[in-house]
């Protein structure tokens, strides 16, 4: 309990400490940065707001693809945890009996849940991550393209 | 006691080292992009220049090249990106998997003493 206690209280002390900077950080970042990109370059930076909702939507799907498998592969883990900890809890019994055997099969017959689980998050994780790092240097590229475009052009 | 490369290799099977060594791989190639991307950049400097320096009469963007360099870079990274973190998520699981049942079959054939402590 007093373990609990102090876990959940860091808990929360690492959500407000320097989390709120981070987030006030990336705030003021994506405002300033796109009232600054329209201040100086209006046209350029209307092309490029293309980029914020295939972006956006990456980081979401990253976000909900990390999200999601972690608590599907909890769920998938948690039928071999109660196992394990009702075999470790009453240890001697399990000792007396001789069922260290049916203990294991009990442990490991629903553990490969967890692992195809697992699997199916790292496929989806992969994706939305490499998604979201092409998109950066992609929109890199359109920047740089439709820059020189308009210089180029002298629109 | 475990060193620190029996982490990666003592559960490892056939399937596994393929995973692994292609995580290793492609990383190497994802850390490869950022330099790429860099000259790339160098190039696309050097076209800006030329821009300046020459009137616009001619139909071609000179940035295009590069900028389409770019494209294929991202596109690279894309590749990268998604076979080494897909690889080393799935080698890491499997290797999660057979430690959790090496771990749970020594804990359970341990002395009664181990408990009591």
């Amino acid at each position: 309990m007093a373990s609990k206690i102090n876990k959940e209280a860091s808990a929360v002390q690492r959500g407000i400490s320097e989390k709120i900077g981070n987030i006030n950080m990336s705030v003021s970042g994506f405002i300033l940065g796109y009232a600054a990109a329209f201040y100086l370059g209006w046209k350029l930076a209307l092309i490029l707001l293309g980029a914020l909702p295939f972006v956006a939507c990456s980081g979401i799907a990253f976000g909900m693809s990390m999200e999601t498998g972690t608590i599907e592969q909890m769920k998938a883990y948690s039928q071999s945890a109660g196992y394990a900890e009702q075999a470790l809890q009453s240890i001697k019994i399990v000792h007396t009996y001789g069922n260290e055997m049916l203990e294991f099969d009990n442990y490991s017959k629903y553990l490969y849940r967890a692992k195809e689980k697992q699997r199916k998050t790292a496929v989806t994780v992969a994706f939305s991550y490499a998604l979201l790092f092409a998109l950066i240097f992609a929109f890199y590229a359109a920047a740089f393209y439709f820059g020189g475009y308009l210089r180029w052009n002298e629109i | 006691m475990a060193s620190f490369g029996d982490l990666f290799f003592r559960f490892a099977d056939g399937c596994d080292m393929f995973l692994f060594w292609n995580g290793i791989f492609w990383s190497f190639l994802f850390g490869a992009a950022l330099p790429a991307f860099c000259i790339i950049f160098g190039e696309l400097l050097d076209d800006m220049g030329e821009m300046s320096a020459a009137p616009n009469e001619e139909a071609a963007n000179p940035m295009s090249q590069n900028s389409l360099y770019m494209v294929y870079n991202a596109l690279g990274v894309m590749v990268t990106t998604s076979l080494y973190i897909g690889a080393l998520g799935i080698y890491s699981e499997s290797i999660a998997h057979k430690l959790k049942i090496v771990y749970f079959t020594k804990a359970l054939t341990k002395d009664a003493a181990f408990y009591d402590e």
